[in-house]
């Protein structure tokens, strides 16, 4: 189970920031073609 | 402005992930897969919150015909439905260890079900009238339905109550949550209501981006 845990653990926080830098360049975007 | 609210988001979601996963110690009867609580309780309030501003914004169009208004509820009916989607999913992978069965047509299930149909129909109609050249006719219907679907929002956080389902409901029982784990809630939905906020956002300018 630990090994599970930390595989999702880890798992999670790829998906996370790979979210965040999605919205990030979303609105990066949208603030730049004003 | 919306920069601060994403910096808030980022910090905030990072720091209530990082307490939720490692900081508290597993439930003692169900373990690892109780941890979906925490993404599924708050996923469904924020849910709720998205529903409530896409009615209010539709009855504004409803009652004004002005596009501001249909553009409000046609971003927040979008991050309600990807909040219902998370609501959905996670809860089946937590159902299935703890019930033995993915679903089950029980009160809460079936009631919050029908709202993430309404959320299809929804963005379906949307696209359908889009495609026809009828945006005017789809923002109307859309608005009919963004309606409908908060009137159900009552009826899934009430069925418990109301028709005796099997799906747990811990927060108003004073002994269904230790003080940490009610903390860790807490910080998910006020996480959870940040992120809905900034992509309210993204979506809200596409769409006043789109229709300029």
């Amino acid at each position: 189970m630990p090994e599970t845990y930390g595989f999702f653990v880890a798992g999670y926080l790829s998906l996370l920031t790979l979210f965040f830098a999605a919205m990030g360049y979303a609105i990066w975007q949208l603030k730049a073609k004003k | 402005m919306i920069w601060l609210l994403y910096l808030a988001a980022a910090l905030c979601s990072l720091g209530s992930f990082a307490y939720i996963l490692l900081g508290l110690p597993p439930e003692a009867s169900q373990g690892f897969v109780q941890k979906i609580f925490f993404f599924h309780v708050p996923a469904a309030f924020t849910m709720y919150a998205t529903l409530t501003v896409a009615c209010a914004a539709s009855i504004l169009y409803l009652i004004q015909r002005r596009p501001a208004h249909d553009f409000i509820a046609r971003a927040a009916m979008r991050v309600s439905f990807l909040f219902a989607c998370i609501v959905i999913f996670s809860g089946p992978i937590w159902a299935k260890p703890i019930w033995g069965v993915y679903w089950t047509w029980d009160p809460r299930l079936t009631t919050s079900f029908v709202v993430f149909v309404l959320l299809i129909a929804y963005l379906s109609v949307r696209r359908i009238f889009d495609s026809l050249q009828l945006p005017a006719r789809g923002a109307l219907i859309g608005a009919i339905l963004s309606i409908f679907a908060l009137l159900d929002v009552p009826l899934i956080h009430f069925s418990v109550k109301l028709w005796r389902g099997i799906h747990p409901s811990v927060l108003k029982d004073p002994n269904g949550l230790p003080d940490d784990y009610r903390l860790g809630l807490e910080l998910m939905i006020f996480s959870f209501f940040l992120i809905a906020s900034c992509l309210f956002w993204i979506f809200w300018k596409i769409e006043e981006r789109k229709n300029a």
